[in-house]
């Protein structure tokens, strides 16, 4: 065995955990991470990442007031610092990075309600005494799509950086920190001895510490087990929202990001200006409620990438060059809100859940994490607290509101229903999935069951496959 | 069935009727009823080794619970790990 000793031990080695150890080491503490430092990262949402700093872009018009309060709020104070942030893995990197300030959002038929989406991120920009232009898409560069735009939004504090680059700057950064050590390997459980944590890997490696840092995404509650450490923490349940997102070298120039909003589930259509001329296009979303890191991306998911992104965003994607196809697993809550900062357990602490946002709000959740470590009690009433209660919704009210979605999804790629059809067959799903909530067939049973396991409104979609896998 | 799925039927204790219905269980899940051969599934393969995902677990829960009569939790659906695991639970005992 391996043994080492930390002031803090930050288990996960995507863009959280680093931040959280690079914040911490700058603080004076000695970090110990553990996580896969070399080798291929499958299924780290940060590799995999579009890397928009989205402050308003991924405001829904049915998101309540009060989310969308809290949610902009801690992105804002995320953004305002994060020239600064860069700045600092720059200095201790020798990497430069390089963020490409704003974000176009299209609206077209495509989103029956895209012109209410587009009104909700202004109106949410607005709020916040933001600037948020409305424009004509003509003057949108790079967008040429199939299915023509009728409304284009600038968002100037929105911008993108190559989430790749980023993340291996800021590895660099803590790598070569002095007051950092770096295990190679996957966590596989914390224990406590005595009045010390114990935090081990599948390398042999134990790390004795007064602190631990879980930022393993939905591979938490697997470190955490089901013993009594796991009882107090007393983590919420986590789940991944499974993407595909492609690298390719496209026949035209996108200076700037552009996006549709959110849809089916998903973050939209969205194309990121990557170094060298290469474009990112993405991103699927789809919930898993046991990920599967190792899996590689579908064809399914690959088609709805191409598909989407030529009809919504440039018809000559078509023509482009496929470089690189990735996978990333972004940790999700049931409220869709990050946890971060100490436990029901005064050592162990949460840095995850940013789900869409991760790195965007890395900066701020990693200080957010480290003052409940040097200044504890700071952050113990903030709303993302690990410690918040999390009701989950009645899968009767959730079910009513989703159909919408689950059409348009179902229609993924480019299928179209005839004049009237969505309707039908959203009112039509409304009624069966009512009757699968509450009734007791094997179908029932297992819609129910799943909906009991991962109470949220990207479940919708699995439940689909749930029915019809029981006979 | 091959000799070794016998054997090791014996050595878990789990009647041979109860690791057939799991065999057929999961045959039909794997090839949505397309007919894999339920014999060539062997009492000590891993659900996750034979391709079955979390989806899958659900429609086995809901069969365990339909066979017992009894609720089951997910986290004992979450430790059926093999075969005879989930033979075990059809039968009605914890695996």
């Amino acid at each position: 065995m391996i043994k080492g000793s930390a002031d803090v031990t930050v288990a996960g080695s995507g863009l959280l955990g680093l931040a959280t150890a690079f914040e911490l080491a700058q603080r004076g503490m000695a970090v110990a991470v553990v996580g896969p430092r070399t080798g291929p990262h499958g299924g780290q949402a940060s590799r995999a990442a579009g890397a928009m700093l989205t402050v308003f872009s991924e405001v829904e018009s049915t998101h309540p007031p009060d989310r969308v309060r809290v949610e902009v709020g801690e992105r804002l104070a995320a953004r305002a610092g994060y020239e600064q942030w860069l700045a600092a893995i720059t200095a201790a990197s020798g990497r430069s990075l390089a963020l490409v300030p704003g974000v176009w959002v299209v609206a077209n038929a495509v989103g029956a309600d895209d012109a209410a989406e587009l009104a909700a991120i202004r109106a949410a920009a607005i709020e916040h005494g933001d600037p948020a232009e409305t424009a004509d898409p003509g003057e949108v560069i790079g967008l040429a799509p199939q299915h023509r735009a009728h409304q284009a939004l600038w968002l100037p504090t929105e911008a993108s950086v190559d989430a790749t680059a980023l993340t291996a700057a800021l590895a660099a950064a803590v790598y070569g920190h002095p007051r950092c050590t770096w295990t190679d390997a996957l966590v596989t459980g914390v224990r406590e001895s005595g009045e010390q944590l114990v935090v081990a890997a599948d390398d042999g490696t134990a790390i004795t510490c007064a602190h631990v840092v879980l930022a393993a995404g939905a591979a938490i509650p697997v470190v955490l087990g089901d013993g009594e450490l796991a009882e107090q923490v007393g983590a919420p349940p986590l789940w991944s929202g499974r993407g595909t997102s492609l690298l390719v070298r496209a026949p035209f120039t996108v200076p700037v990001a552009i996006r549709t909003p959110n849809r089916g589930f998903a973050c939209g259509s969205h194309l990121v200006p990557r170094p060298d001329g290469r474009l990112y296009l993405g991103g699927t979303n789809r919930l898993s409620t046991q990920p599967d890191y190792g899996r590689s991306a579908g064809l399914d998911e690959i088609a709805t990438l191409v598909h989407d992104g030529g009809a919504e965003l440039n018809t000559r994607l078509r023509e482009a060059e496929l470089l690189d196809v990735r996978v990333g697993h972004r940790p999700v809550t049931t409220d869709h809100l990050p946890l971060l900062g100490r436990t029901g357990h005064p050592m162990v602490h949460l840095a995850t859940g940013t789900y869409r946002c991760g790195v965007l709000l890395a900066p701020r959740a990693a200080q957010i994490v480290a003052d409940g470590i040097t200044t504890p009690g700071r952050h113990d009433r903030h709303p993302y607290s690990p410690r918040r209660p999390m009701p989950a919704p009645a899968l009767a009210e959730l079910l009513a509101g989703s159909t919408h979605g689950l059409v348009e999804m179902l229609c993924q790629p480019g299928g179209q229903l005839p004049a009237g059809g969505a309707e039908r067959l959203e009112a039509f799903l409304n009624a069966a999935l009512a009757e699968l909530a509450t009734g007791r067939t094997g179908p029932a049973a297992a819609v129910q069951r799943m909906w009991r396991r991962a109470p949220m409104a990207e479940t919708v979609p699995l439940l689909l496959d749930a029915a019809a896998r029981v006979s | 069935m091959n000799p070794a799925a016998m054997t090791s039927t014996r050595q878990a204790g789990t009647s041979p009727t109860a690791i057939d219905r799991a065999r057929l269980l999961i045959a039909e899940l794997l090839d949505h009823g397309a007919g894999r051969d339920p014999a060539m599934i062997g009492a000590d393969d891993t659900l996750s080794g034979l391709g079955l995902d979390s989806l899958d677990r659900v429609a086995l829960a809901v069969a365990i619970e339909r066979a017992t009569g009894a609720d089951l939790a997910d986290t004992a659906v979450l430790r059926i790990q093999t075969v005879t695991d989930l033979a075990g639970h059809l039968a009605g005992g914890k695996a």
